[in-house]
């Protein structure tokens, strides 16, 4: 079967699991990142600043595992650009470990003035703050080196959203980095704006600030993403979903904080793509159980959960209208035998999978060396790849 | 930024102009905001 074929089986497949209907096999997304660099025998130091050496990591990978797709062909984590533009990253990498200090643009004084213009804001406030005295350095070659280098990251990831379609991999929905992804207001707050302790004080303190912020944020930038996917035909049929969106702003909420800065916001969304019965992935980090009431009455089909941290078999029973992607832990992938993972991987497909609505995946994203071990996620992917229901 | 680039608009259109000269000026101001976006966030 060549690469358009495979991709558009798979399409289907993906959809017709996130829609509840029975399927031969389950499909598996592969929730891998930077693991593939060591498993390919390089490190992160080597992949992340070098494309040849992240493309052949990538191919390794898909080579040897057999999977319905996968988060990330190399584009995440590539420091060329910044590197390019000299010292003062949020990011941090070594041979072994990439992470992200937590970083605050604004202070929840300023986040109208950001919102007021984000170029100007980026320009005269966040940059010269980030880059210090070397802001002032920085010459036109220094620029220009900088927005080469963009170019050539850019080239890139056009590069391997070819050698996605070589292998009939469909990505995951149509918010990637080169159009952008749907962020809901308190999440830009937690990941960049304020970050996670700035948010967490301000939601104390500074309540009437922060809703000042989330209703313009949704009349400005959420308005026009519901009356785009509102023009929209309806589910597309290249991608895994229609969207994917990352809940994160959850773990440090109450419930009432929950009702007063997320939900009703969320429900906006998604009672908009309900409109269009579309399929939305939702990444749940932490966990989501807590707050499994809000999402008890939307019918089957609109939402898939990528749950991390709750257990599969007590979320089917809490949300029987969610579909759930995931299951597979890193903990048994890294600890346990080829045996004890494949074991386990059948009794998710088994009791999860047979009326549909489950997609098989890893629980958290597999990034460093210890998180899987080789051969276990080899079992794994053979047997979930040969599994008839 | 101190020197040609100081201020804004004006230093920053003149950024964008130096930097990225062979595009029409929608695609200009769109390759500069993300460029911008990775040297934010990045």
């Amino acid at each position: 079967m060549d690469g358009k074929a495979l991709k558009a089986q798979r399409v289907k497949l993906f959809r017709d699991a996130a829609n509840f209907r029975r399927t031969d096999r389950i499909p598996h997304f592969a929730n891998v990142v930077t693991w593939k660099v060591f498993d390919a025998g390089h490190t992160l130091d080597e992949a992340m600043t070098n494309f040849e050496v992240m493309e052949k990591c990538v191919l390794h990978f898909l080579d040897k595992y057999p999977v319905d797709s996968i988060l990330d062909v190399g584009i995440r984590n590539q420091f060329n650009v910044t590197e390019a533009f000299g010292e003062g990253s949020y990011y941090y990498y070594d041979k072994e470990v990439v992470g992200i200090h937590d970083h605050a643009h604004c202070t929840v004084e300023t986040l109208q003035e950001y919102l007021d213009d984000p170029t100007r804001y980026a320009w005269e406030v966040i940059l010269p703050k980030k880059y210090g005295e070397a802001w002032e350095q920085k010459t036109t070659e220094v620029w220009k080196k900088t927005f080469s280098e963009y170019i050539k990251y850019t080239k890139f990831v056009l590069h391997m959203a070819k050698v996605m379609d070589k292998y009939g991999l469909p990505g995951l929905s149509p918010n990637n980095p080169m159009k952008g992804a749907v962020v809901p207001a308190v999440e830009t707050l937690m990941s960049d704006l304020l970050g996670i302790q700035q948010l967490s004080i301000a939601m104390r303190r500074s309540g009437d600030l922060l809703d000042a912020f989330i209703e313009r944020w949704e009349k400005e930038r959420m308005e026009p993403i519901y009356a785009k996917i509102r023009k929209a035909k309806g589910p597309d049929d290249v991608h895994c979903f229609d969207s994917s969106i990352l809940m994160l702003a959850h773990t440090v909420m109450n419930k009432k904080q929950f009702e007063r800065f997320y939900w009703p916001y969320l429900k906006k969304l998604l009672d908009v793509y309900a409109e269009k019965k579309m399929n939305i992935r939702i990444f749940t980090e932490g966990s989501i159980l807590r707050f499994a009431e809000y999402f008890a009455d939307y019918p089957k089909g609109l939402l898939t959960f990528h749950i991390e941290q709750d257990d599969p078999f007590e979320f089917r029973a809490a949300l029987p209208n969610v579909a759930i992607m995931g299951g597979m832990t890193t903990d048994l992938l890294s600890n346990g035998t080829p045996e004890e993972c494949v074991a386990y991987a059948k009794r998710l497909c088994d009791e999860l999978g047979r009326d549909g609505g489950f997609i098989f995946s890893e629980n958290k994203m597999l990034s460093y060396r210890n998180d899987a071990k080789a051969e276990n996620m080899l079992a794994v992917c053979n047997f979930v790849n040969e599994y008839r229901l | 930024m101190k020197g040609k680039y100081s201020g804004y608009p004006d230093g920053y259109k003149k950024l964008v102009k130096d930097i990225i000269p062979f595009y029409m000026r929608p695609v200009k101001d769109m390759l500069m905001r993300l460029l911008l976006t990775i040297l934010v966030d990045g």
